[in-house]
């Protein structure tokens, strides 16, 4: 009797977490779709005025903590001295805690209008959210590519043809010094300017593709608009002094270049793909070389704020 | 390690998927500033060195891939390594440096370097040593291949500096270098007028079209070069006229013209037989085999009112038109040498054109308008094509570049015409060719 009582008192406790459980989701759900359709601007307007509120939020937040320590310092001019200490550290620690959290919020306050926004917008946000995840450029590519350069053909050395040095790794040790609060801050900054600069370059893109239909398969693949793609190529050209006969259909002559850039959009390492051991390729690959090294093709003509689309580019050289 | 590798690979491949690709699948076809500068020269006469130079600055221009300047006040007091920074300002990124010597033994050696002063190192070097004999024979061979090997690093394909040109100016049939320098006669007659000359692949004999001033009578001669013996092949079904050689030398394509047609034959050297290829009350002229498969012949023929150009698989199968009867008349087609392209010379509202026609999607380019374009010969290297045409009332030879369309030209006061562009096998010849790695 005992047990049957025991077994409807967890049945009934059971039913109720379920129950309490499905609700709280099935609210979720229902905000989720009851979002409306926003453009590109509009979304740049939300995530200003949720920037706004978050931080008058923060400031109240600031106000009352002043207010608590004015209250504890009151408490502790009543109290012996070596107690002064402890509440000073206190609030540091209290806004450490209070600004972490504030990147996950933005995200998860931009997801849900992200994913009502036409098919076509997905892509370029996607990006901009796994951006705000790791923000910091991947370095360990560049490793794998030197080790794995080295398996396929021999590496070539551009350090040399870099001559100017990269202000963005430079910098980064210095960011490291400074407090932990300031460099979320920053990199808050440096996402939303990223994410506005992609946001930016996708309105161009959907404009572009409408005037220009040959270049527009392109431009998806790569995330640069028709004219700083062209600009790029043609700067390549002027550069490339291979002449061979271009009405020929020998697709084997081509070379295949990876370089991992610098953010000054110098060439700071390549990696060469395929096979050279016959010395046509090995003529076509010292062309490719020289093009890159060619003072003309130094810096390359890329856009600055995109380094994140150009960090990492493939050269295919064809005849 | 392969495992190793494998996984290095796997964890490479998913970011070269984000990676930016660039695509440059051509280059903007300016052409390359060089600069050649004064080969030094030891025991050797100075014009022959200088000749050698010259050689090879109007080869390079001639290929349009090009602007060479010859630079002879360089390197007499002077060092590459001074000049270096010059050349560089001067917008030259390659230079050539060479030297002509003679050996103990009396031999001459010709060296030359090719140099990338950006990169500031010799990319390519090769010496040549012939007896003083062969050196004279020689000289300009030695500089054509001089300039093949610059060009070839350039372009990954032979040259056509060491090729030949067939022509004929006023009475006479002429050979020349493809520059129109050492030139030879090879057949003259001030009675006839000669008309599409021919040389066999073994450059022994030439066919051509030899028609009687004075009784206006005409005979397709074949003339052996080696013993000055001429052939008439004369046939009783009528004239016979444009001639061509298969790849091999033994078959003879051309037509025989009689009434109102004129029809296709194919004439067998060894068993002298005579096979009818073309079957029809129209007129059938300029047939050439496919250098891709020699079964297939192209010939022009009005059978659908005006001229256009036909194809033939095998003797035969029935002729499928390849150009279009709507855009102009087409006439003197030309397979290119790698058996992708085809030229032709094309009249539509009173304005002649020479073009190209891709062999497998039959797509059509146009690339030069000449009056009176005629007879498109091809460069061995399926580069260039060489025509007549008609400027201030004298037959040049023209010269038109397929990917660039540059053109360049030659002729006389009493003009050049029907040019037959070929690759001569005499090149060379007592000469030892090294290549000298850096």
């Amino acid at each position: 009797m005992g047990y049957f009582v025991k077994s409807l008192i967890l049945h009934i406790f059971v039913g109720i977490v379920f129950y309490t459980a499905s609700y709280i989701s099935f609210k979720n759900k229902s905000t989720l779709t009851n979002v409306s359709l926003i453009s590109a601007s509009e979304l740049k307007q939300k995530q200003a005025e949720l920037k706004k509120q978050e931080q008058e939020i923060q400031k109240q937040k600031v106000i009352k903590e002043q207010e608590e320590k004015k209250v504890e310092q009151e408490k502790a001019k009543k109290q012996p001295q070596p107690k002064k200490e402890k509440p000073k550290e206190e609030p540091k620690k209290a806004k450490k805690e209070e600004k972490k959290p504030k990147p996950r919020q933005e995200a998860k306050s931009k997801e849900p209008e992200k994913q009502t926004e036409s098919r076509k917008s997905v892509k370029g946000p996607k990006t901009a959210v796994s951006e705000e995840v790791n923000p910091l450029p991947v370095v360990k590519p560049t490793v794998v590519s030197k080790t794995l350069s080295g398996e396929i053909s021999g590496n070539f050395d551009f350090d040399a043809m870099a001559a100017t040095p990269e202000p963005q790794v430079a910098e980064e040790p210095k960011q490291e010094e400074k407090p932990i609060v300031q460099e979320i801050e920053q990199e808050d900054a440096r996402q939303t300017e990223e994410l506005n600069a992609y946001l930016d370059s996708w309105v161009e893109e959907s404009k572009a593709s409408a005037s220009s239909s040959s270049t527009s398969a392109i431009k998806k693949d790569v995330g640069l608009t028709a004219d700083e793609y062209n600009l790029l190529v043609a700067q390549i050209k002027s550069c490339w002094f291979f002449r061979g006969n271009a009405q020929t259909d020998d697709t084997s002559l081509n070379v295949q270049l990876r370089l991992q850039m610098n953010r000054d959009a110098t060439v700071r390492d390549v990696m060469v793909i395929g096979d050279y051991k016959t010395e046509t390729k090995q003529v076509l690959l010292r062309h490719a070389r020289n093009a890159l090294e060619n003072p003309s093709c130094i810096p390359l003509k890329l856009p600055l704020n995109k380094y994140e689309i150009w960090k990492e580019t493939t050269i295919i050289f064809s005849n | 390690m392969y495992k190793v590798f494998i996984l290095l690979a796997a964890l490479v491949l998913p970011s070269s998927l984000k990676a930016l690709v660039v695509n440059i699948d051509s280059s903007d076809f300016q052409a390359l500033p060089i600069a050649i500068l004064g080969f030094d020269n030891e025991k050797v006469s100075g014009k022959d060195t200088k000749t050698i130079e010259s050689i090879i600055k109007s080869d390079l221009d001639a290929s349009f891939v090009f602007r060479a300047v010859r630079k002879t006040s360089f390197l007499k007091n002077t060092s590459l390594t001074e000049e270096k920074q010059n050349l560089l300002s001067e917008g030259f990124l390659f230079a050539v440096t060479g030297s002509t010597y003679r050996t103990r033994g009396s031999d001459i050696i010709v060296r030359f370097e090719l140099h990338d002063l950006v990169e500031d190192k010799i990319v390519l070097s090769y010496s040549y040593t012939a007896s003083k004999s062969a050196f004279k024979e020689q000289l300009r061979y030695i500089a054509h291949d001089i300039a093949n090997e610059i060009y070839k690093d350039f372009t990954l394909e032979d040259s056509f500096f060491s090729s030949k040109i067939l022509y004929v100016e006023d009475s006479s049939i002429k050979m020349a270098d493809f520059d129109f320098k050492n030139v030879k006669t090879v057949y003259k007659n001030k009675d006839s007028i000669l008309i599409n000359p021919k040389i066999s692949p073994d450059e022994k004999k030439v066919v051509f079209l030899e028609i009687n001033k004075n009784s206006g009578l005409s005979s397709l001669s074949i003339y052996d070069m080696q013993t000055g013996k001429i052939e008439n092949i004369k046939h009783e079904a009528g004239t016979v006229l444009s001639p061509s050689f298969s790849a091999d030398g033994k078959k003879l394509l051309f037509s025989i013209a009689k009434d109102r047609s004129a029809n296709i034959y194919e004439f067998n050297f060894n068993t002298r037989a005579v096979l009818k290829v073309t079957n029809s009350y129209s007129i059938n002229v300029s047939p050439s085999y496919w250098t891709k498969d020699p079964k297939q012949i192209i010939f022009t023929s009005d059978r659908h009112g005006q001229p256009q150009l036909f194809t033939i698989k095998a003797v035969g199968e029935s002729p499928v038109r390849i150009t279009n009867i709507l855009t102009g008349s087409y006439s003197t087609p030309a397979f290119s040498p790698d058996g992708k392209y085809i030229a032709f010379t094309k009249i539509t509202q009173g304005q002649f054109f020479v073009g190209v026609i891709n062999s497998a999607t039959k797509e059509e380019k146009l690339l030069t308008s000449d009056r009176y374009a005629e007879g498109p010969t091809w460069s061995y290297n399926s580069r260039q094509i060489a025509y007549q045409a008609k400027r201030n009332g004298i037959y040049q030879i023209m010269f038109v570049d397929v990917v660039t369309g540059n053109k360049r030209s030659f002729t006389s006061k009493k003009g050049f015409s029907n040019p037959y562009w070929y690759k001569t096998k005499h090149t060379l010849k007592g000469v030892i060719k090294r290549k000298i790695n850096q």
